[in-house]
């Protein structure tokens, strides 16, 4: 298991390149450069060197992301495991989420930049705190289709979010309604845009939970 | 549809006075989603400035903003967000010329903002004052500067029962006081030329900002209790603080040396709700080389190393470290003047470590890329690019409890693109593409779900120039895809159990029927063909296509003067439309008009 991960701290001998018939100098600085690549690669082997991973306990499937209505599914198993696999495959690499104005212009997020710039990395980092302070959360979707092409389906989702706390050991439930625009990337199926478009009359949004998450992990 | 308009005028008298006026409206309308919103802003400021020994500014701002959205169920959101205020700012600086250089601010304004659910009335004061000093130490100038800012709010907050929204029942309008907060920020910076080529820049900054306001406490449920008795009062706690260093140096001609370092401190803490704590500790390195040979070989490499240290408190089990490196190295060289080489391959290692023994996040994540591009020219006619990417990704959890998901992530995409200029009147350009995606489980039980995508691309395209009035294109695409499970020692056998094929037609003619008016008609078609492969296999085929045809215009009178029109009809044809995706007119109108 281990070889699979690691690379292997290897030396390379430098090779001195050869300019256009140069001057010495030129020569040096080539040597110095092609010297001074080589040895961070080399030293950069043994610091990308990765841990051994312990054996697995328990196995599962993933979710096959091979029609749009998937991408609900992925997301559903992940919250309700715990565990961020589908949900990390389900995001495009170009993912970006927009909150509703009434979340924006919330107390807790005047003059803050709690929604700026959301991408799939700042999903990922809010989505690694809530499952750390969670128990198995459920989430119940109602999607019909707005839009359809044949690479790309705009859905209007109605969502119920129930987040048990380990925290507080209170559970909180989230809902309102989103907008998920879906796209084919090379014969998968995944979120490219998320964008809240409604909140409920008694619950906050899945958006305004996202904004306090993300004043946590970056205040 | 939509329609937007803007008006913005500067208007100065002989007096001193400058008033700016901004006018912004706009509409838009989701036909097809029964939506509509309106945005409508209005904005005047007056600034007029006394010239003394002490320089006095006075401005009044009134900007006014309303927001419509009818959703889809009619339901009504409105946004209203009006305010007015005051400034009165007194400011002095030293004159120019001096080592010593300073200035000093301070300014007080009193402002009322309504919403449509809240109005706030605020007062803050201000001052904040700096200083530069340039002087030399050793025969070598250095340069010092510093500065310091403080500003205190006082706000008064009445709620409004028109937040009520949502017909959350009754919550009768209530006045806050004692609102407002407080904000102190130091920053500092020194730049020194250490040597002819070599320069080091080193800074300090803190800023620590508290805010007290009412908020209204939230139910199990999420939502806000509207009520005087559910009201929090909160404060909270800002604070930043950073340290910065960095080196450019050019040791040899054509060598540059980089390196910079930070030490950084985020912090959040609240007085009730002590679930929302956070602190970051960010530590960062980072160095470069570079080289440029005289014949334009450029070759650089850099490296970088971080730690972030994140505390979110006694209570929370998600407080991590996280250790991520960095190695990018790069070169291009052009062999001749026509033909050039790129090359590029970078590393990033970030690794999670989570405080708690009760988390079972403990993750590595590997990060590797390799791109490679080649492009030349054949004398003038053609043009060649060459390009190949490989990118990997390891997502590595060390938990027993997580590790099953562990699996590696790679795409493989190598192509040509062609360019051909066959006479002033036919250009063809053409690409190929070859892509793999593969994801492979590191678990021997879960290697079912390794998973093999597999896409060749093609597209050729004519574009035609008849006369200088008549101008066209002719492009053909094809996407040919499948994928299905990975098996084979190395997860590169493919057994298929999906298979599609893409064909894609456009055809474009533009006649300019007069120097700013043209005609415009494009027609498109798409044909998929679809089968799952296996037991129950299942093909499908459906087309789609549509002709679109009116006239554009563009003019022009002068700088800042223009304006575009488009008015086209289409029609389209397709399973999944609607009629009215069937049938449409698409009109667009821009106007601007600098005066």
């Amino acid at each position: 298991m281990s070889g699979r991960y690691s690379l292997r701290c290897k030396i390379t001998a430098a090779t001195p390149g050869r300019g256009r018939a140069g001057s010495t100098p030129h020569r040096v600085k080539v040597a110095f450069v092609i010297l001074a690549v080589v040895v961070a690669s080399s030293l950069g082997a043994c610091l990308f060197d990765t841990r051994t991973p312990h054996q697995p306990d328990k196995t599962g499937t993933s979710v096959a992301l091979d029609s749009p209505e998937r991408v609900f599914e992925a997301v559903g198993k992940a919250l309700n495991s715990l565990r961020e696999a589908d949900y990390e495959r389900a995001l495009s690499q170009s993912f970006v989420f927009s909150p509703l104005l009434d979340d924006s212009l919330d107390q807790n997020f005047v003059g803050t930049t709690a929604f700026t710039g959301w991408t799939k990395q700042v999903e990922l980092s809010v989505l690694a705190v809530l499952l750390s302070e969670s128990q198995p959360i459920t989430v119940k979707w109602s999607p019909s289709i707005e839009v359809t092409t044949t690479d790309f389906v705009r859905f209007r989702a109605g969502y119920t979010l129930t987040v048990p706390s380990r925290v507080s050991g209170q559970t909180t439930v989230y809902g309102g309604s989103s907008q998920i625009d879906v796209r084919n990337e090379g014969g998968n199926w995944r979120i490219v845009r998320w964008e809240d478009r409604a909140a409920t009359d008694s619950t906050a949004t899945w958006g305004f939970l996202r904004g306090t998450l993300r004043l946590r992990v970056n205040p | 549809m939509e329609m937007r308009n803007q008006y913005q005028s500067t208007t100065s008298t002989r007096w001193g006075e400058q008033l700016l006026t901004l006018i912004r409206h706009g509409r838009k309308n989701y036909r097809l989603q029964n939506r509509f919103e309106e945005n409508r802003l209005f904005k005047n400021a007056l600034n007029q400035r006394f010239a003394g020994v002490w320089s006095v500014d006075l401005s009044y701002d009134d900007s006014r903003q309303f927001n419509r959205a009818i959703t889809t169920g009619g339901l009504v959101n409105d946004f209203i967000k009006n305010d007015r205020g005051v400034t009165l700012t007194l400011w002095r600086q030293s004159a120019a010329g001096h080592a010593l250089r300073w200035d000093g601010r301070t300014a007080a304004s009193t402002t009322v903002g309504k919403k449509t659910f809240q109005t706030d009335n605020a007062r803050w004061a201000a001052a904040n004052g700096g200083a530069r000093y340039q002087m030399n130490v050793l025969g070598r100038p250095v340069h010092v500067s510093a500065r310091a800012a403080h500003k205190e709010t006082w706000m008064t907050t009445t709620s409004l029962s028109g937040r009520d929204v949502f017909a959350l029942a009754s919550f009768a309008d209530a006045t806050f006081h004692r609102l407002g907060g407080s904000e102190d920020s130091v920053v500092t910076s020194m730049v020194a030329v250490m040597h002819d080529s070599t320069v080091v820049r080193a800074g300090y900054s803190e800023f620590t900002g508290i805010r007290r306001y009412a908020d209204q406490a939230r139910g199990a449920l999420g939502a806000q209790k509207f009520n005087e008795s559910a009201l929090l009062w909160e404060r909270e706690r800002k604070r930043t603080e950073s340290i910065t260093a960095a080196l450019i140096s050019h040791p040899l001609k054509g060598v540059k040396l980089t390196g910079d370092l930070i030490h950084s401190i985020n912090g959040a803490d609240y007085a009730n709700q002590d679930t929302r704590f956070s602190e970051t500790t960010t530590d960062r390195i980072g160095a470069s080389v570079q080289y440029t040979a005289p014949w334009g070989t450029h070759l650089s490499s850099r490296f970088q190393n971080g730690v972030v240290n994140r505390n979110l408190g006694p209570k929370s089990l998600g407080s991590f470290r996280e250790q991520r490196r960095r190695f990018d190295v790069s070169g291009n060289h052009s062999l001749t003047p026509n033909v050039g080489v790129n090359l590029a391959y970078s590393t990033q290692l970030a690794q999670s470590f989570y405080k708690s023994a009760e988390n079972p996040r403990d993750r590595d994540q590997l990060d590797q890329s390799i791109t490679a591009s080649a492009n030349g020219a054949v004398g003038q006619n053609i043009d060649a690019r060459f390009s190949f990417t490989f990118n990997q990704t390891q997502f590595i959890n060390i938990d027993a409890s997580q590790s099953s998901d562990n699996r590696t992530k790679e795409r493989l995409s190598v192509g040509p693109n062609l360019t051909f200029r066959i006479s002033p009147l036919l250009v063809v350009e053409q690409s190929y593409s070859v892509s793999v995606e593969r994801t492979t489980y590191a678990a021997m039980a879960r290697q079912g779900d390794n998973t093999l995508d597999r896409n060749l691309d093609f597209s050729n395209r004519f574009r035609l120039t008849f006369s200088e009035r008549v101008t066209g294109s002719l492009e053909y695409r094809l996407n040919r895809h499948d994928r299905g499970a990975a098996v084979g020692r190395n997860g590169d056998v493919l057994i298929p159990d999906r298979e599609d094929r893409r064909d894609q037609m456009f055809l474009g003619v533009k006649y300019r029927v007069l120097p700013h008016v043209s005609w415009v008609t494009n027609f498109d078609y798409n044909r998929k063909a679809d089968r799952t492969i296996g037991v129950g296999s299942v093909a499908s085929k459906t087309t789609a296509g549509g002709i679109e045809a009116g006239f554009e215009g563009n003019f022009k009178w002068g700088t800042g003067r223009t304006m575009r029109v488009e008015l086209k009809k289409a029609n389209r044809f397709s399973p999944f439309n609607t009629a009215r995706q069937n049938d449409f007119w698409v009109m667009n109108t821009t106007v601007e008009y600098a005066f």
